[in-house]
């Protein structure tokens, strides 16, 4: 085992802060060239294509800022999306309200019964998108088993295809996973011992908990909640298939504009678009989060754990 | 540390080496080189898969091959996007496909083949040869039908009447598409004579709409809405011939009407820049040919689009009859005007999804 034949400099201010001057030690080269592979497939699979889309929206069908000027002025494209922002908060809040006490009580439960918990959250990763959307169809349809339940208890009509409250319930029920694994990351890292810290202190259950849990736990929401929302941004075979054309979100326009029109320029336009929308929710998340670039960093760990379990949609 | 430098180098280059090679080359296939030479190597038959594609195998492809020895490779589904892809890279791998008849007018020389060579519109139906590079290959209409479970007392007998929510209740179920005959549908129920129907009045025929839009269930594909007719979902709808048959033969007692028509023709075309133009020319009119038509249209239940045959010519089923629109005295049926749905095809679709979505 070789060891570090230069040790870094290390400058301690009064802040506390350590800072290293030195030039890198070989395990930090070795952790770039390690990077590498990852890189370069980002570079060539990701960067690459979304520069042909930027130059192709500014190129198509004429030169010029024309596709971004169309998205604005043609009373649709800014309709659609103000409706996927509010669909995404209307998501995201009602998954944290379901996430929030399904991850609490992952971290009080035995191991066995966590890794329950664990399964019964990441089924739905294991089966297929499309069937589990069908899946609702059915339910939601006319006649369906929701309607008829409702029907049972006295309250008629509540036909949820084609309508957003039907989308909204089946994008939270497919999205859940995405708040409950971040969450889980921070909020097992919280000690409990503060909590009882705090009652011995003299407050009560919930001003213990509203004091010391959340404001700990608020990394995770955060992180969790901006993953919600962008991949809400981004969702298209529920809108598709459980909603109704009036109610299309972003993603439906954007496949009209590619597999109809063949007009590549504006679709190229309204996907930067969102991507810019995107860019401005995670900064606004990095901005809540209070701890600044060490909530993203972590926001970004939470997420990479979350994300990795399954990217379908 | 050493060992890790060296592996990670290792990675390194793997990583670029799986990346070189990944960049697969269909064209690399022998009998298909991607530079324009013919060969006698299989053509590559692009449709929407399922049962259209598997008739359009047993009825077109396999007679071809038969006669001509010309053998067929089938891909689905057909992505018009990812055709024009394929010619804006130079690097198309498609030679037979089913597109749209508006679209394949559309783009006709700039994503598709001239098949003038080929295809003389005399040859066939009135409005179905639209455009220079398609070949019609089968006539489906836009037919309206009503599930005749619900409604026992009074029936739709006029189109106007799937405008009719007060008379007729019921929700209407439609495919999500602006060429479905829908706009033709509400002018003509909305007084505008059969003559003045084009250029269309997209205003007039959106209002006209908009007076049933609470009854309207948009199907987001065709087979959705033969199941949702199935389900009960709806109770009249405006659906092409195949589907109709299809939902018809699985239990639904539909019953069609037969005021108002629009029908268009289902084409094959030739992306341009395909890698065997030649040959699969040559495929193409070996598969125009009177018996394949019959074989297709029994199949499909969808009409032959070749003007030489004709309903009586056909075997078709008891279902089939009932919903064959040339069949006799069908009221009032129309070829969509393809030129003009061509011309205006942006407008349209900008209006129509402007229309749905406020």
């Amino acid at each position: 085992m070789t060891t570090l034949t230069e040790t870094p400099e290390r400058v301690e201010p009064a802040g506390g802060t350590v800072v290293r001057r030195a030039p890198l030690p070989r395990s930090a080269r070795a952790g770039l060239l390690m990077l590498l592979p990852a890189v370069l497939a980002l570079g060539l699979f990701f960067l690459i294509p979304l520069a042909q889309i930027l130059v192709q929206s500014l190129t198509q069908p004429e030169p010029g800022l024309g596709n971004y000027i169309a998205l604005f002025t043609d009373g649709v494209t800014i309709k659609v999306l103000a409706r996927t922002l509010v669909v995404g908060v209307i998501v995201t809040f009602g998954t944290l309200l379901l996430a929030y006490p399904y991850t609490y009580v992952m971290t009080l439960v035995s191991p066995t019964m966590r890794a329950v918990m664990f399964t019964v959250v990441l089924i739905p990763f294991w089966t297929s998108m499309l069937a589990r959307n069908y899946a609702w169809f059915i339910l939601m349809q006319r006649d369906g088993l929701i309607e008829r339940t409702f029907s049972a208890i006295g309250i008629d009509g509540v036909v949820l295809i084609g309508t957003t409250e039907g989308v909204a319930i089946v994008m939270i029920g497919v999205l859940l996973p995405f708040m409950v694994l971040p969450m889980y990351s921070v909020m097992s890292q919280i000690d409990p011992r503060m909590m009882a810290a705090g009652q011995s202190l003299g407050a009560s259950r919930t001003a213990s908990f509203r004091k010391i849990y959340l404001p700990l736990s608020k990394p995770g929401i955060i992180s969790g909640c901006s993953l919600v929302f962008i991949l809400t941004l981004g969702f298209y075979i529920t809108p598709a298939l459980i909603g109704s054309p009036q109610g299309a979100l972003i993603a439906q326009m954007m496949a009209i504009r590619t597999q109809k029109l063949l007009d590549f320029g504006g679709a190229g336009a309204m996907g930067i678009l969102i991507l810019v929308v995107t860019v401005v929710v995670l900064l606004l998340g990095q901005r809540f989060s209070g701890r600044g670039a060490q909530a993203l960093a972590s926001a970004g760990r939470d997420a990479a754990g979350a994300g990795s379990k399954g990217g379908q949609r | 540390m050493r060992g890790t430098a060296r592996f990670a180098a290792i990675g390194a280059l793997a990583a670029l080496a799986l990346t070189a090679c990944s960049s697969n080359d269909p064209g690399s296939d022998p009998g298909r080189d991607g530079t324009g030479a013919t060969s006698s190597g299989p053509l590559t038959w692009v449709s929407y898969g399922g049962k259209f594609q598997d008739d359009q195998v047993i009825a077109w492809q396999e007679p071809v091959t038969a006669d001509t020895g010309i053998e067929f490779e089938n891909v689905s589904p057909y992505d018009p996007a990812q055709q024009r892809a394929m010619v804006d890279a130079n690097h198309v791998v498609w030679d037979v496909v089913t597109p749209d008849s508006v679209f394949n007018f559309i783009h006709c020389g700039t994503l598709f083949e001239d098949l003038g060579d080929i295809v003389d519109p005399a040859d066939f139906k009135e409005g179905t040869a639209a455009g220079a590079c398609s070949a019609p290959a089968y006539v489906f209409a836009n037919i309206f039908s009503y599930d005749a479970d619900a409604y026992t007392g009074e029936v739709p007998t006029v189109i106007g009447d799937f405008f009719d929510t007060a008379r007729f209740p019921g929700q209407r179920i439609i495919f999500d598409s602006e060429g479905v005959g829908l706009l033709e549908a509400a002018l003509v129920a909305d007084g505008v004579s059969v003559d003045d129907l084009y250029p269309l009045d997209l205003d007039r025929a959106f209002a006209k709409l908009d007076t049933i839009r609470e009854s309207l269930t948009f199907a987001p594909t065709l087979g959705a809405a033969g199941q949702m007719l199935t389900d009960k979902q709806g109770t009249m709808t405006l659906l092409v011939t195949a589907r109709t048959v299809t939902t018809a033969m699985a239990g639904v007692n539909l019953e069609p009407v037969w005021d108002f028509t629009t029908y268009g023709a289902g084409t094959v075309a030739i992306p341009k820049g395909s890698p065997n133009v030649a040959l699969a020319k040559e495929a193409i009119k070996a598969m125009l040919t009177p018996e394949s038509a019959k074989l297709y249209a029994e199949l499909s239940g969808t009409a032959p689009a070749l003007a030489s045959v004709t309903s009586a010519d056909l075997d078709y089923d008891e279902t089939q009859v009932k919903f064959d629109a040339f069949d006799g005295d069908r009221g009032t049926v129309i070829p969509r005007n393809d030129e003009f749905w061509a011309e205006n095809y942006t407008d349209i679709t900008a209006a129509w999804n402007a229309w749905k979505v406020s």
